[in-house]
């Protein structure tokens, strides 16, 4: 059913209003950003994923969470990031909220809107927010886990130019957002699908704008060796339009007392745009209730994206 | 803005904290085992070394096995299948995966063992042995050959039993224990049958079932289930077993995990041996304490039980397969294995006391029993290492087991209990040490004293205190004591010390020789806190061994006392700090240590040799007067009496 719907939905082409042009299918830019260090580092792998920002791309992998963790990140002088999940379980469903935001400025829109994530290491004149929030739910049905979210996505242009105080358009585009997943055990580890951003085009300035609906799998494994723990990520993404990306991940860990922990990461994916390198690399540390995880996303002229996520619990 | 050197330097920093803050230096307590072990009166022969007969080995098996090689390929015996499905559920959502695995579902599992016996005639008493939970791939049944080996050279015959089929699922202790008693089935067809290596060679009216963790009490419940004439929890399930089981055999048993009828396990009339670990990752509360307690002997035949409780020993090193690994695969992570007993030693520490006990419940080698009633009878012969012991034979009557009312001033018919210059006078359960408030289901008396008068002299003493349990004349006359008797106490001392006493008024007139005496006592208990005030560490009042005087008095008023640790070790609670993270053993235990009482055992005779006016057959009082140690709490369990112990037990004395 699950595939059905995704194989409609991706078939369908996004509804356009007289007068008005699609540009591109891949804004808000927060739908497009890795949304922990750890998916930064795994190559924005997540779909099968076992952390609680895994919600942001597939409800069924919502998971209950204990304690407090944020995720912030810098992708130059004048781009913050912060994203936060949580979620707990009620009977035998599991509800849970996630949100990112993103404060960077960018090229002038009119030259290069819909935002990709290589802008947010551009320096430009057009100070713009984006955000996606959603509220998730899931539970398990006939050995398989299922889950739903609803998403608000945004995008805010403040202003296009440093030189101006406002802009003379409308300047918002917003967008609600479905997503279907489901997850299940299979060989030695988690396979995940999920259809992400089910939705209708958004306008901005007069201009609709495509969300980028896509369809995930992906596998991921964790597995014991000696001393060390290790784990594979694997993800392929199709968005509607025909644009393909193949992701990987791999993470080795090692703890030398109970609580403690260390963990090195890479990964690779293809990614929005030639200005953006594939490799992404990271590390943990876990001392007890606290875990500092470290994300890097490369760009070009050795223009860097960092992301680390704190969590108490 | 923080320079990436400075930057570099705190992280290293925080790394270098993280991985030397969080874990705990070992903590032990006093080894005392040079001088407690440092004896050997028993002169039998050693039972852990290898005996006289040739070892041989074989399997039987269903001969399909998938996964157990050789129980496919190399059995000698060829067994049918048995349903254990009314004992043991499978989840349904596990039911495919095992079945794929394992090949068979609970309906037609195998019956499967490896055997070593002793090349020659026989008949030699047969010993089953069956492992506890486990990985289930990781086979478990392989880890007693060490057992094997031995027993067989020695005259046994020894099957470790395959129930890795069960592994994993809960509940399941009750098919642990039937697949047992099947089994025995399997081995009467075996001896009965006239042709085949085991034809007539199995001594069935000698069996003992041996377990651990799991197994353990599932070898409890096997020698429960084989009197029963039906399943307690179905009775559509029919038993007729009736098997010749006379011992049992317990390995850090759990206990309770399987209740028939909703109870726990009641067991009678066998002859039973514990063994647990201190230092155990996996059962960490030394849960078969209970069974030890419910077992009764009633049938008027000579049984015995003891346990040993082994200090530093883990759960799994009396397993080959299992070692050292409590919590599984990365237990080095979480456990302080470097708190472990060598492997070798903890194995040598099974042999020796399983070997001695069948020997002595199956061959009659009575020459081992004095070993179970105080263990420094074979001093040489056990690892160093601090053991706690219990012991009990069917002659023991009980004087005062706290069970029966809630009347401090009672014991059993015919006793009274009276106290004076306690400070600590109470009964109460025995708890665990786990959190949760899970405990022995063993009621004792606390016993706490400080014989210091309150001020700011501290080396003033006041009278000792004492515990007086005064038997009834008839009790005595019934009893027919002897001077081959034994008085038993189970002591376990604690942590804890009462206050200075307040000083009493004095309106009691004495007699010069009460006077004189009190005096004496007085002047040992100031030496003695003399002696502990020489001790310059603040803590370690806590950890002297403590002392006390056991009198006896018979009718006529003539006395007789000898101190209480003559006969065993009167330890402080043994430390144990399972867990590498600093600060872990005290989140998940209620106490660093266990309550483990140990039993001493006071012949008769022993009295009558300190002061011959004394007679045994006169006893009127049995008092604990506390004039060695100025202050401590003890907890008390047990007392009783062997009116007249078979001497057996008491060949071999222990050297002052």
């Amino acid at each position: 059913m699950v595939l059905s719907c995704a194989a409609a939905v991706l078939l369908m082409g996004p509804a356009r209003a007289a007068g008005q042009r699609v540009t591109q299918e891949a804004g808000p830019l927060a739908l497009l950003l890795p949304t922990s260090a750890r998916s930064a580092a795994l190559g924005n792998t997540g779909v099968a994923g076992r952390d609680e920002y895994a919600v942001f791309q597939n409800a069924a992998r919502l998971t209950a969470t204990t304690g407090f963790g944020l995720t912030i990140a810098t992708y130059g002088p004048a781009t913050r990031a912060m994203a936060a999940a949580s979620a707990s379980t009620m009977g035998p469903v599991t509800l849970g909220w996630a949100v990112q935001a993103v404060d960077f400025v960018a090229p002038r829109t009119g030259a290069a809107y819909p935002t990709l994530p290589a802008d947010l290491v551009t320096n430009g004149e057009s100070d713009q927010f984006s955000l996606v929030a959603l509220i998730s739910g899931a539970m398990t049905y006939k050995g398989f886990r299922v889950g739903t979210s609803v998403k608000y996505a945004e995008d805010l242009v403040r202003r296009n130019s440093i030189d101006l105080p406002v802009v003379a358009l409308p300047s918002r585009g917003a967008a609600w957002l479905l997503d279907i997943g489901t997850s299940h055990p299979l060989w030695t580890g988690i396979a995940g699908l999920s259809l992400q951003n089910i939705g209708q085009p958004y306008v901005l300035r007069g201009t609709r704008y495509g969300v980028p609906t896509q369809l995930a799998l992906g596998w991921s494994a964790q597995y014991a060796w000696g001393a060390f723990d290790y784990g594979f990520h694997t993800q392929v993404t199709a968005r509607r339009g025909g644009w393909v990306s193949p992701a990987a991940g791999f993470e080795m860990g090692w703890s030398w007392i109970d609580g403690y922990n260390v963990t090195l990461r890479a990964g690779a994916h293809r990614t929005e745009s030639d200005d953006e390198k594939p490799a992404g690399a990271g590390f943990s540390f876990s001392a007890d209730r606290l875990t500092l995880d470290y994300g890097a996303s490369f760009f070009t002229e050795a223009r860097m994206g960092h992301r680390l996520t704190v969590r108490w619990r | 803005m923080m320079s990436a050197s400075c930057l570099g330097r705190a992280m290293a920093l925080g790394l270098a904290l993280g991985l030397a803050g969080c874990s705990q230096p070992l903590k032990f307590s006093k080894d005392d085992s040079a001088s407690v072990l440092a004896f050997q009166t028993i002169t039998a022969e050693n039972p852990a070394d290898a005996g006289t007969f040739k070892v041989v080995r074989m399997f039987y098996g269903s001969g399909t096995d998938k996964q157990r090689k050789e129980f496919k390929d190399s059995v000698t015996y060829k067994t049918k299948p048995v349903d254990v499905s009314p004992y043991v559920t499978v989840p349904p959502t596990a039911a495919g995966d095992r079945k794929d695995f394992w090949g068979f579902d609970m309906k037609a599992v195998p019956l499967n063992a490896r055997v070593w016996y002793p090349e020659g005639a026989g008949p030699f008493p047969l010993v089953l042995v069956v492992h506890g939970n486990h990985n289930a791939e990781d086979f478990s049944d392989p880890g007693y050959g060490y057992l094997g080996e031995l027993l067989a050279s020695r005259g046994f015959i020894l099957a470790s039993v395959d129930e890795n089929f069960i592994n994993g699922l809960s509940g399941e202790n009750d098919g642990r224990a039937w697949l047992l008693l099947k089994h025995l089935e399997q081995w009467k067809r075996f001896n009965d049958s006239a042709s085949g290596p085991l034809s007539h060679k199995v001594d069935m009216d000698r069996i003992a079932v041996m377990g651990h963790s799991r197994g353990g009490e599932a070898a409890a419940l096997a020698a429960a289930f084989n009197t029963l004439k039906f399943y307690p929890d179905d009775a559509k399930q029919k038993f007729a077993f009736q098997f010749h089981i006379r011992s049992v055999v317990a390995i850090a048993p759990v206990d309770g995990q399987y209740k028939p009828a909703a109870k726990f396990t009641p067991l009678e009339n066998v002859n039973y041996l514990l063994l647990h670990g201190s230092h155990d990752g996996d059962v960490s509360t030394a849960v078969g304490m209970r069974q030890y307690e419910r077992l009764r002997f009633t049938d008027g035949q000579p049984h015995v039980k003891a346990m040993f409780f082994m200090y530093r020993a883990n759960h799994g090193q009396w397993n080959s397969v299992w070692q050292n690994k409590d919590n599984g695969p990365r237990s080095g992570r979480s456990l302080e294995l470097g708190a472990l007993v060598p492997i070798e030693d903890q194995r040598q520490m099974g042999k020796l006391v399983i070997s001695a006990f069948l020997e002595a419940t199956l061959h009659g080698k009575s020459e081992y029993l004095p070993l179970f009633r105080d263990h420094r009878t074979a001093g040489h012969w056990f690892p160093k290492s601090m053991y706690i012991t219990r012991f009990m034979e069917s002659g023991f009557r009980t004087l005062a087991d706290y069970e029966e009312d809630i009347d401090v001033t009672t014991g059993a018919p015919g006793v009274t209990i009276e106290s004076d210059s306690l400070g600590t006078w109470k009964e109460n359960v025995i708890p665990f040490r786990g959190q949760g408030g899970d405990d022995q289901k063993n009621n004792a008396v606390w016993i706490g004293w400080n014989n210091r008068i309150a001020g700011p002299d501290t080396t003033k003493m006041g009278r000792p205190a004492s515990y007086t349990l005064t038997l009834a004349d008839s009790l005595v006359k019934a009893w027919h004591v002897t001077e081959q008797g034994v008085l038993y106490l189970s002591v376990a001392p604690t942590k804890d010390k009462p206050g200075p006493r307040a000083l009493p008024k004095d309106t009691t007139k004495k007699s010069d020789s009460t006077r004189k005496a009190e005096a004496a006592a007085a002047k040992r208990t100031a030496d003695s806190a003399k002696a502990a005030t020489k001790t310059p560490k603040k803590d370690e009042a806590d950890t002297i061994p403590i002392d006390f005087t056991v009198e006896l008095r018979d009718a006529d008023g003539h006395t007789a006392r000898m101190p209480i640790s003559r006969y065993g070790p009167v330890r402080r609670p043994l430390e144990v700090h399972l867990y590498r993270r600093a600060g872990r053993d005290e989140q998940r235990f209620t106490n660093t240590f266990e309550y483990v009482p140990q039993s001493f055992l006071l012949p008769l005779a022993d009295f009558t040799a300190a002061a011959s006016a004394f007679h045994p057959d006169r006893l009127r009082s049995i008092r604990l007067l506390f004039d060695k140690s100025v202050a401590g709490t003890i907890i008390l369990d047990d007392v009783g009496l062997n009116p007249a112990m078979d001497p057996k037990y008491l060949a071999a004395p222990v050297k002052p």
